[in-house]
């Protein structure tokens, strides 16, 4: 317990930043018209600043009761995005079967369980699924090896 | 039914012998490897029949695979600037409607230049627009919308997908050939704006052939006005054209061209305008197209060149005159 | 006299529609169409438009009858297949499925996985079914009516489900309205069809189509569960109790709850699929949502109430059911999916409208047919399935989580090709699990999503075509009724909400979420 409700604080204070940022760019950015005859900009400034009242009514009241702040997951966080990362980077020059290598090793790594011959075996697993059931049974059109030039 | 299935499994072994092939391919002259065909649309779509009739055209003039790669987003661009960029090597060409390559879109910076970054072979086929009205309007003919909406200046509500896209851009081409003032609707799909069309809560809309409108063409929920090209199309033989209907700068239609990127080798082109000009023009084939909406229409590649030129005069001198805007 | 007739009409298109279908090849067409349909379902990432447009350029090969079957079978096999996933592992196989997610997955937490696929299934049956009787029976009707619902009563449906949506996420209430409101402006981004101008895309291209469906409900739904999971594993066991088939089996109390949420469900699907535009989607929210409004206990959703998955699961399959009427007896695709339905047809020369029941009588009533026999098949297909999928419990999750991930990752690149897609599901998957951890829930994010751009649209359209006039809105009966539907369900809620807070002054700070 914590003598304040921090996660709702940070909700609020997230949707009050995030919705004056969304009002601002619109406002700035795009024709708000008329209410008959309304532009590009009008509904999402409108929407930002309720987004931004939204997050005081969150944030006001948290900051005056306790609460409880869940733990984050770091480690398991940054190597399952860096794996997805990995594979977006290495899909278009390599190709899929690269791509896919990565990412199954890259979440492996998320977690100490799987043994290094246990991780072959899965992106071995992992390769022949994608290329077998997605390209030749279903025919999707993709390359499953690539050379950059 | 057993033909049917012997079917199915004759295009399964093709495309096996096919990714085989490319495999197996030797050191020649071009082509020597797999031909990528991007269509810069999603696969399904009206371009997704046309492509890969005319890449089995390719196939079977030059006896390598031809693999037709759906790119869509952006309103076509993004799969024209895939092969903007491309080598002019051969192994990738462009089959897309005018949407990319007749650009002036508001707001939207293009990566490419579609003038200068893309060769045109040919155009493959042409679809005139049709213009519609609900059964509920009270004109019947062109002339009638025109005398109607040159009474109600304004009142008429055009439904046309999506503001500065080409179907608002036929309707656009209309209201200054008929000195008229229509109002654009703008619709996000195909589907809503024939609903709408039909319920009478929109009066008048364009599209591209009678595909869409045909079922409300059957029960008189739609009725078809006039064929905005200069012949007739099949399936609707007593609609005119603008052109019989006294309104001939009204022209406007969606084509299909094969492009390819800058520098590409003249004595390509020339092979693949070729091949494909035979191909398309086979009794068989433009038959075919007729089913898709479309008409085989060939040219040389300076006449497609000419024909993106005249297209794109027109729409710049439309959005610098003001006429073309979207507030 | 005139009922009698109907059922001689009735009893004359279903032999035609047999007969149509009882062939061999028809048959094995309807087969294949779906158990791709289960398959391609199943897995997260990859969906119904995928597979469809795949099979697009097979079916010029085929005679228009097997084409059209076959295409359906996979239509509505996924909406089958597509709870599997969220049930088992809480990554929606389908984005119709998502729903099922918030109570299927503790479903099978507490070891009922096997109850929940089985009744997930009934449900599925019973809503298609439904949905196959309204269009044999009524779709001239159906269609017609359809055509009433312009700009304006869009307009109060899609706030009538967005008032719907706020109320659906557990907590506090202003964090569900703030998703949904999220929800929209993340839906706005792209081209505006109203101005032709790119919102919120800073000139970056692929960002002019907007936000891709599948990778926000990926990476919002399905990766932060992995990253929450990996850890969680280690504390508890991940399955709690022994697999059996008596598992299976529901409880009395089980089916007793059940039979109302399917019939409202089912209805919910029914209305929505008819409409073009709206679809499985929005159905199966809209039935979640009126489920935990009607529930004579809503703290129980979100922690395994069955309800929870029955009526968005008879919802979304009779929707996909439904989808078909507009598109066969007027020719106007609803969806993406729709279109390409239709294109196969004429591709064919066959034109879908009001005369093609009468020029294409084998086809129609065929297809119809094909219907009914592609949904016993799923179920005798889905039954014996349930006891190898719940065994995919038992693979540790160290093992199923790389999987689900490159499944996830794949799925997102193949549906156009686009590596941006999977850079989507990255940064909602990052956004997603900071939402988890600040107890804000993705679902209501997700209608929002759909609804909010769609109800934009409309709203402009009215205003546009009505020429400034509000009062339209509550000139034209059907908009008025549902604009006062939505009124009611607000009163309702904020009513609820005083009253609650009144009887228990001291809420508890924080909300349990699974």
């Amino acid at each position: 317990m914590q003598s304040r409700d921090y996660r709702d604080v940070m909700s609020g204070a997230a949707l009050l930043v995030l919705g004056c940022a969304i009002t601002i760019y619109s406002l700035f950015t795009y024709p708000i018209g008329s209410i008959t005859r309304m532009g590009p900009g009008m509904f999402p400034a409108v929407l930002g600043g309720i987004l931004g009242v939204l997050g005081c009514v969150i944030g006001i009241p948290a900051w005056f009761r306790s609460g409880e702040m869940p733990e984050i997951a770091l480690r398991q966080l940054v190597i399952v995005l860096l794996s997805i990362g990995a594979f977006t980077i290495l899909l278009e020059p390599f190709g899929v079967v690269p791509a896919v290598t990565a990412l199954t090793v890259g979440a492996v790594l998320a977690d100490d369980e799987v043994s290094v011959k246990g991780a072959l075996i899965l992106v071995a697993i992992m390769a022949l699924t994608t290329v077998l059931l997605f390209q030749k049974l279903l025919g999707v059109p993709f390359q499953a090896f690539r050379w950059p030039l | 039914m057993k033909k049917q299935l012997a079917n199915t499994f004759a295009a399964m072994a093709t495309v096996a012998i096919g990714a085989l092939a490319s495999f197996g391919a030797q050191a020649q002259e071009w082509p020597e490897r797999a031909i990528t065909v991007v269509v810069p649309f999603a696969a399904g779509g009206g371009a997704d029949p046309v492509a890969r009739t005319v890449a089995e055209g390719i196939q079977e003039a030059f006896g390598q695979p031809v693999v037709v790669d759906f790119r869509p987003g952006a309103n076509g661009t993004i799969g024209a600037n895939i092969v903007a960029q491309a080598e002019p090597d051969g192994y990738t060409l462009l089959i897309t409607s005018p949407a990319p390559l007749v650009n002036v879109k508001f707001g939207q910076k293009l990566p490419y230049d579609p003038d200068g970054d893309l060769v045109s072979i040919t155009q493959i086929a042409d679809a005139p627009y049709l213009l519609t009205a609900s059964g509920k309007f009270p004109a019947n003919t062109l002339q009638e919308l025109v005398d109607y909406a040159k009474a109600h200046p304004g009142e008429v509500n055009a439904g046309v997908s999506g503001l500065g896209g080409l179907s608002h851009l036929s309707t656009v081409i209309l209201q200054e050939a008929t000195g008229t003032k229509l109002t654009p609707i703008p619709y996000d799909g195909v589907g809503e704006r024939i609903a709408d069309l039909m319920a009478g809560t929109i009066d008048i809309s364009t599209g591209i052939g009678a595909s869409g409108f045909q079922a409300g063409i059957q029960d008189g929920s739609i009725k078809p006005l006039v064929v905005m090209g200069d012949t007739r199309v099949p399936e609707l033989p007593d609609t005119p054209t603008v052109i019989e209907a006294g309104y001939p700068n009204a022209i406007s239609s969606g084509w299909y061209m094969l492009s390819a990127p800058q520098d590409f080798p003249p004595e390509l082109v020339k092979k693949l305008n070729e091949a494909v000009v035979a191909y398309l023009n086979r009794a068989d084939i433009k038959d075919k197209f007729i089913k898709f909406g479309n008409m085989v229409k060939t040219s040389t590649p300076e006449e497609a060149e000419a024909l993106i030129q005249r297209e794109t005069t027109v729409l710049k001198d439309l959005v610098d005159r003001g006429v073309f805007t979207v507030q | 006299m005139a009922a009698v007739s109907i059922f001689y009409d009735l009893a004359d298109h279903i032999a035609i529609g047999l007969g149509a279908i009882l062939t061999p090849a028809n048959l094995f067409y309807c087969f294949l169409g779906v158990l791709l349909g289960q398959l391609v379902g199943a897995l997260p990432g990859i969906g119904v438009l995928v597979a469809i447009s795949l099979l697009f350029p097979f079916t010029f090969h085929l005679e228009p009858t097997s084409a059209l079957i076959m295409l359906a079978g996979i239509y509505y096999g996924t909406a089958y297949g597509g709870s599997t996933a969220s049930i088992l592992l809480n990554v929606p196989g389908q984005a119709s499925s998502a729903v099922t997610c918030l109570d299927g997955y503790p479903m099978a937490r507490q070891g009922r996985a096997g109850v929940a696929l089985f009744m997930t299934t009934v449900a599925s049956f019973v809503g298609a079914s439904v949905g196959i009787l309204l269009m044999m029976l009524f779709s001239p009707t159906i269609a017609q009516n359809a055509l009433r619902f312009g700009p304006w009563e869009y307009f109060s449906l899609m706030l009538l489900g967005l008032i719907a949506a706020s109320t659906m996420a557990s907590g506090a209430p202003a964090k569900g309205i703030a998703m949904v409101i999220l929800g929209i402006v993340l839906g706005l981004v792209g081209i505006d069809v109203n101005s032709g101008v790119g919102r919120f895309t800073f000139d970056y291209l692929p960002l002019y189509d907007g936000i891709s469906l599948a990778s926000i409900v990926m990476g919002l739904f399905g990766v932060p569960e992995v990253i929450a999971t990996i850890r969680d594993v280690k504390k508890e066991s991940f399955v709690t109790r022994s697999i059996s088939y008596r598992s299976m089996v529901p409880t009395r109390d089980d089916m007793s709850r059940s039979w109302a949420p399917m019939l409202r469900g089912t209805a919910i699907g029914s209305f929505f699929g008819a409409l073009p535009g709206a679809g499985a989607l929005v159905s199966s929210f809209m039935a979640y949502a009126l489920e935990k409004k009607v529930a004579r206990d809503p703290s129980r959703f979100g922690k395994g109430a069955i309800e929870g998955i029955i009526a968005p699961e008879a919802a979304n399959n009779a929707a996909d059911q439904t989808a078909f009427i507009p598109t066969m007896t007027l020719g106007i695709p609803g969806s993406a999916t729709m279109a390409i339905v239709l294109g196969v047809l004429i591709i064919h020369g066959v034109t879908p409208g009001p005369k093609l029941v009468v020029d294409h009588p084998d086809l129609f009533w065929g297809l119809v047919m094909s219907f009914w026999i592609g949904n016993v098949i799923l179920v005798i297909l889905n039954i014996p399935l349930i006891g190898m999928w719940v065994k995919v419990l038992s693979i540790p999750y160290h093992y199923l989580y790389p999987v689900i991930l490159v499944f996830v990752c794949t799925g997102a690149f193949f549906v156009e090709n686009s590596s941006f897609d999977v850079v989507q599901v990255l940064v909602f998957a990052a956004i997603g699990y900071f939402m988890r951890i600040l107890g804000l829930s993705a679902a209501p994010l997700i209608l929002g999503f759909i609804l909010g751009p769609m109800m934009e649209e409309h709203l402009r359209r009215a205003l546009l075509l009505s020429r400034g006039d509000f009062w339209l809105f509550l000139e034209r009966p059907i908009s008025a009724t549902t604009l006062a539907l939505s009124l009611a369900v607000l009163i309702w809620a904020f009513a609820a909400y005083f009253r609650s807070s009144r009887a228990a002054p001291k809420m508890p700070a924080v909300e349990t979420e699974s």
